[in-house]
Order: structure tokens, then C-alpha cells, then sequence
């Protein structure tokens, strides 16, 4: 005998992480989800990022890492608020992760919180933190083949920063093979070429970001 | 590997279910599970495995139906199909039609083993 069931697998992370968005609205604190696969830059792009904005905006970083907290160190270093997940393992950052780590910082003295998600390119993308927006990274050393092989993370992301340019000419990929795949899956996404060796093209990735943490805020206060 | 935190998961439901309807043993446990969902069935199986050994949901089997991939094309309203990632309406070759299914990640039902 069946007995008919229909519940959402997710759904208890689901109702967490919208849980830690109401908590983040009320103190009108946008989130960011960064994803991508181990090493493609997310730290790297997270110091870029500060160094521009922290004097415009008050930040704050969670990072997630299976281990150890070389990540952290380096956020700190950078002069803003930054607590660390130890995952134990596990692949991805959940709800109730975030939850406990929200709980180390004054949320309605920031503007920005930026979750650095674990290395990995399949797994965050089906669990929801209570994020604004999901953002991700593709280095050019991945290869151009990645969208179509991985399109989950592409079409739940919001803006996809395509970051080690300066090693374009020594890497078979091509920025337009990428272009072309994500907006095939995602044509709302918002596409950025960046090093964060050389600098170039973060700045137009940081207005960007700021433009939509101004523009959440508006939203949220009215 | 984010399976074993989605079995978990399907555990934790099932447990209530079971609960909740007043059974003790389960021949099956169907879920349904798109192919976008970046999910790999065996892995499923094999941590549902490792999570139920000693457990009264030891034995059951884990069901899992692929959903493909339902677009609409939002040239022609046509709804089609796909095992894989398409970017052209088959009808009118139009170009990146919404995805409508392929997402899910769902517990349909539980089965009860026969007295
Ligand atoms: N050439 C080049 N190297 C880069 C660039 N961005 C980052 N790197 C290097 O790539 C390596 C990984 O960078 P991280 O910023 O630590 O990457 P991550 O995604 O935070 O890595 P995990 O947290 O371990 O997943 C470091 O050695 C960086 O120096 C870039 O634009 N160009
Ligand atoms: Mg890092
Ligand atoms: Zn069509």
C-alpha cells in the first residue's frame, strides 16, 4: 500500500533560511551567497571587494570552509567584521549554519553581510541560506565547458564574475563560450570579467554590488 | 557530498510520516527528483544506505524517479521535454525557453510493506 506523501525534501532548510531573511531585513542587511568550486577566487574577490566599499559600507563575511581558518585571517586582515564556519566536512553551508554564525554579529550595524560558501560547484547550489542573492565564480582555468556541465549554480545565480582573466592566453577557454552557455541558462544574469591579480574589471563589478545593496535597502524600507 | 544531508533529510520526513500514519516498516520510500537538481541518484542510494544500517528503515527500498526537464517556449507557449539542457523550441526553434519542471526534489509517497 502507498500512502501518498508530497513534502518538499528541502523544506526544513527552506523554512530556516527564510527565517534568517526576515531576520536580515528587519535589520535591512543585504546577503550574499559567493559560490564556486574550490580555489576559482572567492577570497581573492571578497578582499578586492572590501578594500573598494568598506569605506562606503559597513561589511561583514562569513566563511565556510571544511576546515581551518586561513580565510578568515585574511578577511580580518582587511578591517572588518569576520566569523568563521567550520563544516566538518560537509560540502555546503545550510540555514541553520548561517544561524548560529548571524548570531556573532551586530546585524543592524551592517549594510553587507557576504557568505564565502564552501569550494564546490554542485553541491551550495541547492541550499538556500537566507541570501538576497546568489553570486558566483568561474576562473578561467575551469574551463569553458563548466555552464553546461554544472547549470544549476549558473541559473540560481544573479551575477556570475568570471575572475583570472591574466591567464587567459595561457588556458584553453573562451570568455565568449561562457558568455554564450549562461545566458542561455540564466539571461538575467549579470556577467563580470575580473583578475584579482591585476585589478582589472573589479571596479565594475564593486558599483554593481553596490548599486543592488542600495537598491535592496530602498526596497526593504518601503 | 550534499546527498547525505538531503537523505537525512528524506529520513527525517519519512520518520513522521510513518509516525503520523501508525506504521512501523516500510517496503519503499518514492521520490521524485528533477534532473536539474544537481543530485546524483546512486550517491542517494548509497548514503541511504549507510544512514539506515541498524535502523527500523533498514531494507526499504529508495525509489527515485528522474523528472526530465519540462521547458515552455515563450515564443509559441508550446511545452515540451528534454533528458538534458535544450535552448531551442523544437515547434518553432524559438530560443530560451523557461524551465517549468526538472527542479524538484520531492517525497511522492511511502510504501507499507503487505501483512
Ligand atoms: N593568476 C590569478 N590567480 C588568482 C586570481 N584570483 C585568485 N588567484 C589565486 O588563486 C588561488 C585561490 O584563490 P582564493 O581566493 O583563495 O580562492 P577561493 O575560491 O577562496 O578558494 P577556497 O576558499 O579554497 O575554495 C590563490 O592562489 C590566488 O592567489 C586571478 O585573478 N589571477
Ligand atoms: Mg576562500
Ligand atoms: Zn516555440
Amino acid at each position: 500500500m502507498k500512502i501518498p506523501v508530497v513534502r518538499n525534501i528541502l523544506e526544513v532548510n527552506d523554512r530556516i533560511a527564510k527565517q534568517n531573511r526576515e531576520i536580515f531585513d528587519r535589520s535591512n542587511l543585504f546577503v550574499i551567497n559567493l559560490m564556486s568550486s574550490p580555489g576559482a577566487g572567492k577570497t581573492s574577490l571578497l578582499e578586492q571587494t572590501i578594500e573598494r566599499l568598506k569605506d562606503k559600507l559597513d561589511i561583514g563575511v562569513i566563511e565556510g570552509d571544511i576546515q581551518c581558518s586561513f580565510d578568515a585571517e585574511r578577511i580580518a586582515k582587511k578591517g572588518v567584521a569576520v566569523t568563521q564556519i567550520n563544516t566538518d566536512g560537509a560540502c555546503h553551508l545550510d540555514g541553520n549554519m548561517i544561524r548560529e554564525a548571524m548570531n556573532q554579529f551586530d546585524l543592524s550595524a551592517l549594510d553587507l553581510l557576504i557568505v564565502e560558501n564552501v569550494g564546490n560547484l554542485v553541491c551550495p547550489a541547492e541550499f538556500k541560506v537566507g541570501e538576497n542573492m546568489k553570486a558566483m565564480i568561474l576562473s578561467v582555468t575551469e574551463g569553458d565547458d563548466k555552464p553546461l556541465k554544472y547549470p544549476l549554480m549558473f541559473q540560481e545565480s544573479s551575477a556570475l564574475v568570471i575572475n583570472k582573466i591574466d591567464l587567459l592566453p595561457y588556458v584553453d577557454c573562451k570568455v565568449e563560450n561562457i558568455r554564450e552557455a549562461v545566458s542561455q541558462l540564466n539571461r538575467d544574469i549579470a556577467v563580470f570579467e575580473v583578475s584579482c591579480k591585476t585589478g582589472e574589471g573589479i571596479d565594475q563589478w564593486v558599483a554593481w554590488l553596490e548599486k543592488q545593496v542600495w537598491d535592496g535597502k530602498i526596497n526593504a524600507g518601503q | 557530498m550534499h546527498e547525505m544531508a538531503i537523505v537525512q533529510s528524506v529520513i527525517d520526513i519519512v520518520l513522521q510520516e510513518m509516525d503520523r500514519h501508525g506504521v512501523e516498516k516500510l517496503k519503499a520510500i518514492h521520490l521524485a527528483v528533477g534532473r536539474m537538481s544537481a543530485i546524483v541518484p546512486e550517491q542517494m542510494r548509497m548514503c541511504f544506505d549507510i544512514l539506515t544500517a541498524d535502523h527500523k528503515l533498514a531494507g526499504a527500498e529508495l525509489n527515485i524517479r528522474m523528472v526530465p526537464v519540462t521547458y515552455r517556449c515563450r515564443n509559441c507557449d508550446q511545452e515540451f521535454t528534454s533528458e538534458g539542457i535544450t535552448f531551442k523550441c523544437p515547434y518553432c526553434e524559438g530560443p530560451d525557453p523557461d524551465i517549468i519542471f526538472g527542479r524538484e526534489l520531492k517525497i511522492e509517497s511511502i510504501e507499507v510493506m503487505d501483512e
